[in-house]
């Protein structure tokens, strides 16, 4: 390999490096950055269970849905149950350390979700 | 004598016969037991009674109860041929029955009298200077008093307040009837939102088709499920046991849901066991808790599913519950998930029951006991003070017992074992006995709403002991569950009354200065209701049965007139009081002579049992006698 090459691959790793540091724009979005796995390989993930009511009716086990809940909590989600035609629950897996606290945030702030809560025991 | 005189006298002889083989007949049927000819519908109207309690007075003997047993043998049959009795031997003569004590017994009459009558021979035999008192063993009807094997000795939180302060008062509410059938919970469908159920011996009958609600933890993961699975028609109960600390407390199977079924609905007189507040209403079990408790989903999908409304995935619930129980619960207040379930089942004709927590808080309730639309039942003790343990505060709707409840359950630590019964304390067994009663109220009104439950159990509510930290606090609901008030105020919303209890009539007690008097209360009830007394004015050193109306001085002082009053209740209605004289006094007067031939018109006396019959042979025989007298004796001319 010539300098010129070592110097062009320099730079363009460099620049590589500075895109992971740095957004090349400003996050519009208030609520907290949606990576939730972040970090999800220092703690093993858990499920999560959440649930969620709709602003109306929705199909029980609808993979789009499940899809569009995944992409706004950015973290694996997966269908669990039922608890009424408008409200369903969820597993969300998120880093044994993570709050989840963001991610109700998040999944309330979708404009087809009226309420979301954590599923808790009771005895 | 001529012929038509001839055929009056023959008459009155025949009269005469019939009179005397009837009083034989009489003294030669079993007494009391059947009725005689012709008096079937005296016999329905009136029953007759052939028993009397005497007591003899002290003469110092110190026997043994053999001795003591034939001593009353003695002291009745000796009773016989006293001058009191010397009228009445011919048509009544007395038999030792049994002892009640050493000086008290049962005598038996050889014929069976009405009331009056009785009552009359009583007051002959008081006159006795060897016996202190007589009066008439009364027979009580029969209020319902369930057979189950251990309905005496352990389940005094069913009981009257009379019988334990803190009772809530089932047996003269199981004594009414609805269209005809027992109050007892029949035809209403109570839900059991709880770990599943077992099939005990004392339960299985009343069990419905429930479901298994408890869903995967995670992909895959049944751990609180337990049984492999997701939500299936299976509710049984598997276990509940944990070995996993990292989970929750490492503990063994509960049977929660077996136990709480059991105090709803427990298989009633059946010669077994244990007897349910509402022992003939369908129990269906919903599993919602397993492994370290149940989720708040499966839980509101439950309680939708159970007041008969669809669950996508879960087939309809054929026997929708008017009734729902949930003796569970943890800290926060009401999730939205909660309220909208509750919401949804209220609104479909559900009344939702549910326990306020053991946390020792007199402040703050656990959810969904704090959620709108909900029965909050807080516990309370046998003696009316509210638990230690007891949550209790804003939302707390009504206290019941909680306290050593006796209730089925099962031997296994882990899997199941073998059915068995056991005590256990915490709200989770309070409310049980509200969703019982509450049943009760469905059953009388099967149309009922669950605001109407509601004010019907609150507005009967006993107040909490005097004193105890609950007594007059709000935050601690209405009171004491009364089961039988709830029935009543519910009946009597409806146009069915229920009749004071009648006390009755007591004469002035005479006692000697530093003697012991002791004398028994009685009350009559229509409807055969368990009466209790509530008595006042009660002198210094003396005691008084309110269950058993036993009034006891032992040593009667000082002298002077005392008047005590007593009152006597079913448990809803009070009866007028009624005020017994008593008089320590060296002066006691003689009993007043009760005359030998009984008025006819009351069949009262001594003359024993009085039939028309007796009446016609009495009066040919005068008219006879008074006829022959007057006219002289014809003479016959051949």
């Amino acid at each position: 390999m010539t300098n010129r090459k070592l110097l062009l691959a320099g730079v363009a790793a460099l620049n590589l490096w500075a895109c992971a540091q740095s957004p090349g724009y400003p996050n519009p979005d208030p609520l907290p950055p949606p990576n939730l796995l972040q970090g999800a390989a220092l703690t093993a993930p858990v499920t999560v269970r959440v649930i969620v009511q709709f602003r109306q009716a929705m199909a029980s086990n609808d993979d789009t849905l499940v899809k569009t809940l995944q992409g706004q909590v950015q973290a694996p989600v997966h269908y669990l149950t039922a608890v009424s035609a408008d409200t369903h629950v969820y597993g969300v897996q998120l880093p044994a350390d993570q709050a989840p606290t963001a991610m109700l945030q998040r999944l309330g702030a979708l404009p087809s979700v009226a309420h979301a809560e954590l599923d808790d025991k009771a005895r | 004598m001529s012929d038509t005189r001839f055929m009056a006298a023959v008459a009155c002889v025949s009269v005469l016969a019939s009179a005397s083989l009837h009083v034989l007949a009489q003294s030669t049927t079993e007494p009391g037991v059947k009725p005689r000819a012709g008096t079937e519908q005296l016999w329905e109207s009136q029953p007759r009674m052939n028993r009397l309690i005497i007591k003899f007075r002290d003469e110092g003997s110190s026997k043994t109860t053999a001795q003591s047993a034939a001593s009353g043998q003695e002291r009745v049959q000796a009773l016989n041929r006293s001058a009191a009795m010397a009228g009445r031997a011919a048509t009544s003569t007395l038999t030792y029955l049994k002892s009640v004590s050493q000086h008290t017994h049962v005598a038996q009459t050889s014929v069976a009298f009405s009331h009056a009558e009785l009552k009359a021979l009583a007051q002959t035999v008081a006159l006795d200077p060897r016996v202190e008192y007589a009066e008439v063993d009364e027979r009580v009807y029969p209020h319902f008093v369930p057979n189950d094997t251990f309905y005496t000795s352990q389940q005094g939180n069913l009981k009257s307040p009379f019988i334990e302060a803190g009772g809530a008062n089932l047996p003269n509410a199981w004594g009414r009837t609805a269209a005809g059938v027992p109050v007892s919970g029949a035809g209403v469908t109570v839900a059991v939102l709880d770990t599943g159920y077992r099939p005990h011996a004392d339960l299985a009958a009343n069990i419905v088709g429930g479901y298994d609600f408890i869903s995967q933890d995670g992909f895959n993961d049944f751990t609180t499920a337990n049984d492999g699975n997701a939500r299936d028609a299976d509710a049984l109960d598997p276990g509940d046991w944990n070995t996993q600390a990292s989970l929750c407390d490492v503990e063994n199977s509960s049977w929660h849901g077996t136990k709480v079924a059991g105090i709803i609905g427990a298989v009633g007189n059946n010669s077994t066991g244990i007897i349910g507040v509402a022992y003939r209403a369908r129990i269906l079990p919903v599993r919602v808790l397993g492994v370290c408790g149940g989720y708040t989903s499966d839980t509101a999908a439950a309680l939708q599913w159970a007041a008969g409304l669809s669950v996508p995935g879960v087939p309809a619930n054929p026997n929708p519950a008017k009734v729902i129980n949930m003796s569970f619960g943890r800290s926060g207040t009401c999730s939205l998930t909660y309220q909208n379930a509750i919401t949804a089942a209220r609104n479909a004709g559900s009344v939702i029951v549910v326990s306020t927590g053991n946390d020792y808080s007199k402040t703050t309730i656990t959810q969904p006991a704090n959620c709108a639309g909900v029965i909050a039942v807080a516990a309370h003790t046998s003696t009316g003070a509210a638990s230690d343990y007891t949550n209790v505060g804003p939302g707390t709707t009504i206290s019941a017992p909680g306290n050593s409840i006796y209730t089925t359950r099962n031997t296994g630590t882990t899997v199941p074992a073998d059915d068995s019964y056991g005590t256990h304390s915490g709200t989770s067994f309070s409310a049980p006995h509200v969703a019982g009663a509450a049943a009760l109220l469905v059953q009388i009104k099967p149309g009922i709403s669950p605001a109407e439950v509601q004010a019907h159990l609150v507005n009967s509510a006993r107040p909490y002991a005097s004193g105890s930290y609950c007594a007059g606090r709000s935050d601690c609901g209405a009171g004491l569950l009364d089961a039988f008030r709830a029935v009543h105020t519910l009946l009597q919303s409806q146009g069915i009354a229920n009749a004071a209890p009648l006390m009755n009539a007591l004469p002035t007690q005479y006692v000697l200065p530093g003697g012991a008097l002791q004398f028994i209360a009685s009350a009559t009830d229509a409807e055969g209701d368990e009466v209790s007394f509530i008595g006042s004015g009660l002198p210094a050193g003396a005691t008084f049965n309110a269950v058993t109306g036993v009034f006891t001085w032992s040593k009667a002082q000082p002298a002077g007139d005392y008047t005590f009053v007593i009152q006597p209740t079913d448990g809803a209605t009070l009866g007028a009081s009624m005020s017994v004289k008593i008089s320590v006094t060296t002066a006691i007067p003689l009993p007043p002579v009760v005359p030998d031939v009984p008025p006819v018109a009351s069949g009262g006396g001594g003359g024993g049992s009085l039939h028309w019959i007796d009446v016609v042979a009495g009066l040919c025989l005068l008219l006879a006698t008074a006829w022959l007298r007057r006219t002289p004796a014809p003479k016959r001319v051949d």
